[in-house]
């Protein structure tokens, strides 16, 4: 068979296999995530008050974020935190498969970016929630349903596109 | 510090390889004599292998500083699956994909002879260009030895449950066994682009099948973990990641039978060494698609979009750079052979054609979802069953009448031959046929295409072997591939079998009530209710009793609810018979307090696994024939 041809015919088939690909991972359109209703809990704090789903006020977003001291990531994603707790954001943390003690000196070193936080040692809270691994970020409507999930560190440019978006 | 020495190792041989690659690019393009780089290739296979057991080591003593091991081991974890989980997440997986690779790559070293050592260099500088490529994404980008440090957890997370199984502790070796292999025909094809000659096209068979057949093996392994550890009652669902596996197989099988052709006959030249680099790319496309997060399934690895664009870009890049030497290789043969449409080669060069159509329809299938993403702007949609095997199927079914046929055509010209070959095969197809029709009052059309499948390759086989009998060596020394066509008919008659005679009925049953299905009477027994903090889990005993044997036998289905979330697990229960598996999942419980349930019976489901082990036999032989044989 004539080679030519064979090469130019591969070379334009994996061409545009490779737009497709490059294009995807470039601009992801982000999927929305079936929603779900957030389910009524009544958990402990890190610092041992009670706490369920009172604390989540209808009529307000609500942000949680699920955190660990075992989790390198978590650190990576802690300045953004901050910065958005300086900005007033309001952050439920939910501590997941953790120990308490280095938790709550792992906040005291760093800095304290939630405004309460969900004590989760065994996982089960999270399993409930759907919660993989940490960190993932959760946005709660006004009506108390999930809409939106992130797995991994959430930045600037996941702020912007995935929850931003859907504050309204 | 034993993560520290095991970093330390992943990068010495990461910058083996790196030297390797270099010097043999130095050596070709300045035409300079080099040292023979054979050694370097053992030092390489000495570091990666210290490097995975640094890690192993981690694993073994529950340093879950590492981050790797925190997040996929367990202090109570039993030992064998410490090992295991190694392989359990992203990073691990490329360590022991890159071992792997490497240990092919000495595999090549020990028994290929060449005659010059700076051709082999060259083939090493290829291979070497592959490992580099991985190892350096490995350790740039998901590196296994990360620390957590100064603060490292007490517990890791533990194994995802599913993967707590033997099958799924050798299903990924195995699949990488395929996929790293193929690097080695890849490095010979283009090493002919360059103008290594020696015996490359036996050469290319050679490691191709033996690839292929742990492929093979592995991609079956999944299918029967899936089968039985997921409980959903299938063995292949057109997950995006099967389909990954899949598309490599295939042109690796187009690969070994064009390579059978260029290595007879000197022709399909081309073909041949665009077919090695494709087998590579696919399978890395495959891997990209698996880990960079851009398809759902259900392998879920670490997902990040980045390593994703890393992956991406290493795969463009070995593309661009094989396509090159592909462009500007001499592949124009001395002396041009004849054949014509009715020879063997004709068959060979269609169904090659016809199984990367079948690659390329899968590959559409599956990346269908993200084109429609693109042009729709975020709108999703699934592309399942019924696209796949009203596609496949057809293609299919031409390979599989072409495969029964082929084999029995003589090369260059098989007019010479009297055509009573083609008669019988026509006669038993029609009797197939009719046996089927009437005997079973029509299948689906599907099963029904299986059949005829399985028959056109059986009789093909059959005459062969009769046409042959005073030829005894022939079909001795075709052994292998008389082996690999029976199992891929047993193979395809399992899915006829399965898809066509399996019987399924959803009933309500309550506690006492029984119900019949073929010869078994199922009968409730028992309901329990297990409570956890908050989710709790419903057992249900089924006794299960055969009419013709009086046997009993307890099955014991489970329906664990997360209420909140409202996601459910379900575990079913197999009986597993030789001639059939019975199968029970519950679906609802009614306000009743009765059940909804699934019961299913699977005949000979088993022939789709065994017709693989067979493939693989069927690609052992044939290797270990022909080293012995030359």
């Amino acid at each position: 068979m004539n080679k030519f041809r064979l090469f130019i015919f591969s070379t334009i088939s994996i061409g545009i296999l490779f737009s497709i690909f490059t294009l995807t991972l470039l601009n992801p359109n982000e999927k929305l995530i079936e929603v779900s209703s957030f389910p009524s809990f009544k958990m402990k704090e890190l610092t041992g008050d009670i706490i369920n789903q009172d604390a989540f006020i209808e009529g307000e977003y609500k942000l949680i974020n699920v955190w660990a001291t075992w989790c390198v990531n978590c650190k990576l994603e802690h300045g953004f935190l901050m910065n958005l707790k300086n900005k007033g954001i309001k952050i439920f943390g939910l501590n997941y498969k953790d120990d308490k003690e280095k938790a709550i000196r792992w906040l005291d070193q760093f800095g304290n970016p939630y405004w309460k936080t969900i004590y989760d040692p065994r996982g089960n809270f999270g399993l409930e929630i759907g919660v993989s691994g940490a960190p993932e970020t959760y946005l709660i409507d006004k009506e108390n349903k999930i809409i939106q999930k992130h797995i991994g560190i959430v930045n600037e440019n996941i702020w912007t596109n995935k929850f931003i978006k859907l504050i309204k | 510090m034993i993560p520290e020495i095991g970093n330390f190792f992943l990068i010495a041989s990461f910058s083996v390889a790196t030297f390797i690659f270099c010097l043999a690019t130095f050596s070709y393009y300045f035409e300079r004599e080099i040292l023979d780089l054979s050694t370097l290739i053992y030092f390489k296979f000495g570091f990666v292998f210290l490097s995975f057991l640094a890690l192993e080591v981690s694993f073994l003593f529950d340093d879950f500083s590492v981050l790797y091991v925190a997040s996929n081991s367990n202090p109570f974890l039993p030992n064998y699956y410490k090992i295991s989980a190694l392989w359990g997440g992203h990073e691990g997986s490329m360590l022991l994909f890159i071992l792997i690779l490497s240990l092919w790559i000495i595999l090549f070293a020990l028994f290929s002879k060449y005659q010059s050592a700076r051709d082999k260099n060259y083939l090493y500088g290829f291979t070497s260009l592959i490992f580099m490529s991985f190892a350096g994404f490995t350790i740039f980008t998901s590196n296994p030895f990360e620390r957590l440090l100064p603060v490292p957890p007490l517990n890791g997370t533990d194994l995802n449950p599913l993967l707590q199984d033997f099958a799924f502790t050798i299903h990924p070796p195995m699949l990488y066994l395929g996929y790293a292999g193929l690097v080695i025909p890849f490095a010979i094809a283009l090493g002919r682009c360059i103008g290594v000659k020696d015996a490359w096209s036996s050469r290319i068979k050679k490691w191709t099948t033996l690839s292929w057949s742990f492929l093979t093996l592995g991609i079956a392994l999944g299918s029967w973990w899936a089968y039985y550890e997921l409980g959903w009652g299938g063995w292949w669902f057109w997950d995006p990641v099967e389909n990954s596996s899949l598309i490599p197989w295939l042109i690796a099988t187009a690969l070994i039978h064009s390579a059978i052709v260029t290595d007879k006959r000197n022709i399909f030249v081309n073909w041949t060494i665009l077919l090695a680099v494709l087998a590579v790319i696919g399978s890395f496309i495959g891997m990209f698609l698996v880990r960079s997060g851009i398809l759902t399934s259900v392998h879920t690895f670490a997902l990040d979009p980045e390593r994703g664009l890393i992956l991406l870009i290493i795969t463009l890049l070995i593309s661009i750079y094989s396509f090159y030497l592909f462009f500007r290789a001499d592949t124009v043969p001395k002396e041009t052979t004849d054949y014509t449409f009715y020879s063997k080669e004709f068959f060979l060069l269609i169904n090659n054609a016809l199984l990367l159509i079948l690659a390329a329809v899968i590959l559409f299938g599956t990346i269908y979802p993200i084109i429609y993403d693109i042009f729709t702007g975020g709108k999703s949609i699934t592309v399942g069953a019924p696209y796949f095997n009203l596609t496949s199927v057809p293609i299919a079914f031409f390979i599989a009448f072409f495969q029964g046929y082929g084999i029995l055509t003589s090369w260059g010209n098989s007019k010479k031959q009297k055509n009573y070959y083609l008669l019988l095969l026509g006669i038993v197809f029609l009797l197939t046929f009719l046996f089927t029709y009437t005997l079973f009052s029509y299948p689906d059309i599907f099963s029904f295409a299986s059949y005829l499948m399985f028959a056109a390759i059986i009789s093909g086989l059959v005459i062969y072997i009769f046409k042959n009998l005073n030829n005894k060596n022939l079909v001795v020394n075709n052994l292998g591939m008389v082996t690999a066509h029976f199992g891929i008919a047993i193979m395809i008659l399992g899915i006829g079998v399965v898809s066509s005679f399996s019987q399924n009925k959803e009933v309500i049953i309550g506690k006492g009530e029984f119900t019949n299905l073929s010869n078994y009477k199922v009968k409730l027994i028992e309901e329990g209710k297990e409570e956890f903090s908050n989710y709790f889990s419903e057992v249900v005993q089924f006794e299960v009793e055969n009419n013709v044997t009086q046997k009993k036998i307890l099955l014991k289905p489970e329906k664990s609810f997360y209420p909140a979330s409202n996601n459910v697990m379900t575990e079913s229960d197999i009986y597993i018979r030789p001639k059939e598996d019975l199968y029970i999942s519950l679906s609802e419980k009614l306000e009743s307090g009765k059940w909804i349930a699934k019961i299913q019976i699977k005949p000979f489901v088993r022939l789709i696994w065994i017709g693989a082990l067979i493939m693989m036999i069927g690609g052992f032989l044939a290797v270990f024939r022909r080293i012995k044989y030359e």
